[in-house]
């Protein structure tokens, strides 16, 4: 297998982002396997040409399945002195510098705090192969005719650089020229831009530098590239369809939630109702009102935005109503790094709440198994009656990948409980379930509400035997929802392994290239990757009791080795990190052995 | 079948302390839903927490108790559900005003098709006794010893300010008119504030007597008719408003002021509802201050007319054989 790392750095106001999707849908589209990683500031337009408004857009395309974005890169391209100060120590020794001209000029260096008469470029020849490209010439020179001003020009050089890495990469360059065609509009100056890069990158200067990668289709069917994003809005979508009930999305703008509510918002009005809320309190109870008239609430949040959700799902414990909230997690705590990801909000999801209040918590590992966990998240909510909690994060929201996608007739049924009059509201099915009778329902009023509830009625009961009956009922309904799993998937199995590797979330990617790299190397491990945090899967407990080691990595302090010694009261050896970013292959391999 | 009152009284034994004014609330408010032809079967009774949010659980109908001051935001929900239902928020002035202050106005200014009955009591009854954003400046409660020193929170004031389409006043003591505004409550389209003045008998009584003792109510309540003049002191009129040069003016009718000159109101005119709901002495209004129309808070459904399978497929895709 071939592949190639490419790490894209600029101003925060240079395109970098967009530069980079175009880049990985063209890729994908040509059939290779697509792995991303972004790297913004916080900030919307941070100081120009400063080391902290570096954007950072890293990608990785291979000939074959890949599952992680790469660690160092073969090429940087760096749109000024600051995003190669703040990178280069990320480019292979001997990699490739692509570097815009103008953009190590003395004012550069001076915004980038470097001395005047630094020369950069030369130092980073003793290092790497430099490719130098005048940018600015080239595409002030592409829209000579354009009549616009020379600032409103400058802004297509993100698609000069594109026409130059398509034409590296033999990407297929007629296809895109048609995508970006449609992304602008018929606005032709940055197609010329587009154009001005192939050309140059063809015609003249980088002959040497161009990597061919062969096409191989790694499955066969239907594909788009897809963010986490992008994808837990479709798998709402589908859900709502598979319900076939309304949908209501309730929720707050917050980084790095927003763009699910922004998915969401084109797909109204099929399928969703989108409803912007006042606030994470509004969000959430708003979306237990639809849950409660009869539809199917969902809301989204990111760290600080579940902490304040947390009195809504103790209503939704308590009224046993199905809901889904999925928790977008980022740096923290507080605002934290709102932009960068970690997995530091496993304990708040599983125990973050008053009195006795479990609920099923989910977490995807990729953009496209977010839409699997999305689905499966309703079907649990409504089939077992409880708010779910799913945790995506920073790093899979924003990441993109290709997508197969789904035949209508391979989704998972949704089915609600039984839902006409006649029945105590509070009575319970075999798996623990009470029925689902919706306003409007002739002959079926009832009131249910914060207060403790009578088994069976429901009518507020202040009863100490009640209390516990009911407590009791609530955890056994919320274990039984693993009824709903499939079987537990171990996704690397090797001769006579006595380690298993336990991991969860997005780091997926990192740990299945890590323990693929292991086993190549002789060393022996199983992998098994947690879809389900609570309740656990029900063969996991007997299947990690067969290893010496259990070795668990995860981005934050330690919160999963936390919990599965609570639950198993066993050891196990807890491979951590809370930097804000991903793991690396490269690191993973030297934390543990 | 016609339905009474008694139908829509639940079998849940009701808790408020022997003399609540909630009781009469309950009563006036179950009336209604007879006498206005609800449907039990798509009436949703939303509340939070609170002595007034107790109230679903004694009417027979659907209903949520829900979170301390979330109950705009739960309704909210249910409308944007199933439009269809008639939903109801009750909630009181701690419940309203201070913890829920934002979903309130948010409620109002979006103009979401429910009435709100606020029962104001201007006191936290529910925990025993604390002074609440409508307590009076000096009020001495259990957190209060020394008396309040907040300045408090006028909900009429606060709901126009906030964008609200119908404003109204009414107290428990008055059963006729509570019912006539209950009534009209329902019957307006958006947002419908209606204030109802409650003693608790327990933590603050008597804060309302000068309004709803039969004695003293004709000399401080001035009862508001569109197209009727402001008047007030009896079965014969003795006092009257006037708009002067918009300022209200207590006027006594008499040879130099008479019935004609006395101020018409007009529940349409906004900024007269504000000079109403800003009488905060002696003198009060009662009924509709305000009412104007406004689209309803409102999210369509349109159940699959684009297939799931193009939703899927939307944007650039490839095939690989």
């Amino acid at each position: 297998m071939r592949s190639v790392v490419v790490l894209l750095a600029g101003d925060s106001g240079d395109g970098i982002q967009l530069l980079g999707g175009q880049i990985v849908r063209a890729a994908a589209q040509s059939g290779r396997d697509v792995r991303t990683l972004s790297d913004f500031p916080a900030e919307i337009r941070a100081p120009q040409g400063t080391v902290s408004g570096v954007s950072g857009f890293q990608f990785r395309i291979a000939s074959d399945a890949i599952h992680d974005p790469g660690a160092r890169a073969d090429c940087l391209v760096a749109f000024n002195a600051a995003a190669y100060t703040k990178y280069a120590g990320q480019l292979k020794p001997g990699g490739l510098l692509l570097a815009a001209t103008e953009g190590f000029d003395a004012r550069s260096l001076a915004l980038a705090k470097l001395p005047a008469d630094a020369d950069l470029l030369a130092s980073a020849r003793e290092r790497f192969r430099v490719l130098e490209v005048p940018v600015k010439d080239l595409t002030l020179g592409a829209l000579a005719e354009v009549s616009l001003g020379q600032r409103d020009k400058m802004r297509a050089r993100n698609m000069l650089v594109l026409g130059i890495l398509t034409w590296m990469y033999s990407m297929p360059a007629a296809d895109l020229e048609i995508e970006l065609r449609a992304l602008f509009r018929g606005d032709e100056t940055n197609i010329l831009a587009y154009k001005a890069g192939l050309n140059f990158a063809e015609t003249l200067e980088v002959q040497d530098y161009r990597v061919e990668l062969e096409q191989q289709g790694v499955e066969r069917g239907t594909f788009k590239t897809i963010n986490g994003s992008h994808a837990v809005a479709l798998g709402l979508a589908a859900a709502a369809h598979q319900l076939g009930r309304p949908m209501l999305y309730s929720s707050y703008p917050i980084t790095p939630a927003s763009d699910i509510l922004h998915e969401l918002a084109k797909l109204q009005p099929e399928y969703v109702t989108v409803f912007q809320a006042e606030d994470e309190i509004a969000a959430v109870t708003s979306a237990l009102g639809a849950s409660f008239a009869g539809g199917i609430g969902v809301t989204a949040s990111s760290g600080p935005g579940l902490s304040l959700k947390a009195e809504g799902l103790g209503l939704a414990v308590m009224t046993e109503l199905p809901l889904v909230l999925i928790d977008v997690q980022r740096g923290g705590p507080s605002t934290g790094l709102p932009t960068k990801t970690e997995q530091s909000d496993l304990t708040q999801a599983l125990h973050g709440r008053h009195g006795e209040a479990p609920l099923p918590v989910l977490a995807a590992r990729s953009a496209a198994d977010a839409f699997d966990t999305t689905l499966l998240a309703v079907k649990i909510a409504v089939e077992c009656m409880t708010p779910v909690i799913v945790l995506s994060d920073a790093y899979i929201a924003g990441s993109a990948q290709p997508w197969r996608i789904p035949d209508i007739g391979e989704l998972p049924s949704i089915t609600p409980p039984r839902g006409s009059a006649g029945e105590e509201p509070y009575a319970r099915d075999a798996h623990g379930v009470r029925p689902w009778v919706t306003p409007g329902t002739p002959g079926g009023a009832h009131r249910i509400g914060g207060l403790e509830g009578e088994v069976g009625t429901g009518r507020i009961s202040y009863e100490p035997a009640n209390h516990q009956a009911m407590v009791t009922a609530r955890a056994a309904k919320v274990q039984a929802a693993s009824r709903l799993y499939g079987p537990l998937e171990v996704v690397q199995r090797c001769p006579g392994a006595d380690t298993l590797v336990l991991a969860w979330g997005s780091t997926y990617g990192a740990v299945r290239s890590d323990v693929e790299r292991r086993a190549a190397a002789g060393q022996n491990v199983d992998y098994i990757h947690l879809r389900h945090m609570h309740p656990l899967h029900p063969d996991l407990k007997a299947t990690a009791e067969r290893y010496r080691r259990v070795v668990v990595v995860e981005m934050n302090e330690g919160q999963l080795a936390h919990h599965l010694q609570g639950e198993w009261a066993c050891r196990v050896e807890s491979v951590c990190k809370t930097t804000g970013q991903p793991f690396t292959t490269e690191e993973l391999a030297e934390l543990w052995n | 079948m016609e339905l009474t009152a008694k139908d829509f009284q639940s079998a849940e034994e009701v808790r408020w302390c022997p003399g609540c004014g909630d009781y009469s609330i309950l009563k006036q408010f179950t009336e209604v839903l007879a006498s206005t032809g609800a449907d039990p079967n798509r009436t949703v009774v939303v509340s939070g927490i609170g002595c007034s949010s107790r109230l679903p659980y004694y009417v027979d109908s659907y209903g949520i108790h829900s979170l301390h001051g979330r109950a705009p935001a739960v309704a909210t929900g249910i409308k944007l559900a199933n439009p269809d239902l008639d939903v109801w928020i009750i909630t009181g002035d701690g419940d309203a005003l201070s913890i829920g202050g934002n979903h309130l106005i948010h409620a109002l200014r979006r103009n979401l098709n429910v009435p709100i009955l606020l029962f104001n009591n201007e006191i936290y009854g529910l925990t025993k006794g604390q002074f609440s954003p409508t307590s009076k400046e000096g009020q001495v409660t259990k957190s209060t010893p020394r008396g309040s020193v907040d300045h408090p929170l006028n909900p009429l004031t606060l709901a126009l300010g906030a964008g609200a389409t119908w404003v109204a006043r009414s107290m428990d003591r008055n059963p006729a008119h509570l019912r006539d505004q209950l009534a009209k409550s329902q019957a307006h389209q958006g947002s419908a504030l209606l204030e109802i003045y409650q003693n608790c008998n327990v933590f603050h009584d008597g804060a309302f007597e000068v309004w709803t003792d039969k004695s003293t109510q004709a000399l401080h309540s001035v009862f508001l008719e569109a197209g009727k003049p402001l008047v007030w002191g009896g079965t014969e009129p003795t006092h009257a408003l006037a708009w002067n040069g918009g300022r209200p003016e207590i006027r006594e009718l008499g040879s130099e002021f008479s019935l004609a000159d006395a101020w018409v109101h007009d529940p349409s005119d906004r900024l007269k509802a504000f000079a109403l709901a800003a009488l905060e002495g002696p003198l009060r209004p009662f009924g509709v201050l305000y009412a104007a129309e406004r689209p309803v808070f409102a999210a369509s459904h349109q159940a699959g007319t684009r297939p799931l399978h193009d939703v899927l497929h939307s944007g650039r895709t490839w095939t690989v054989e």
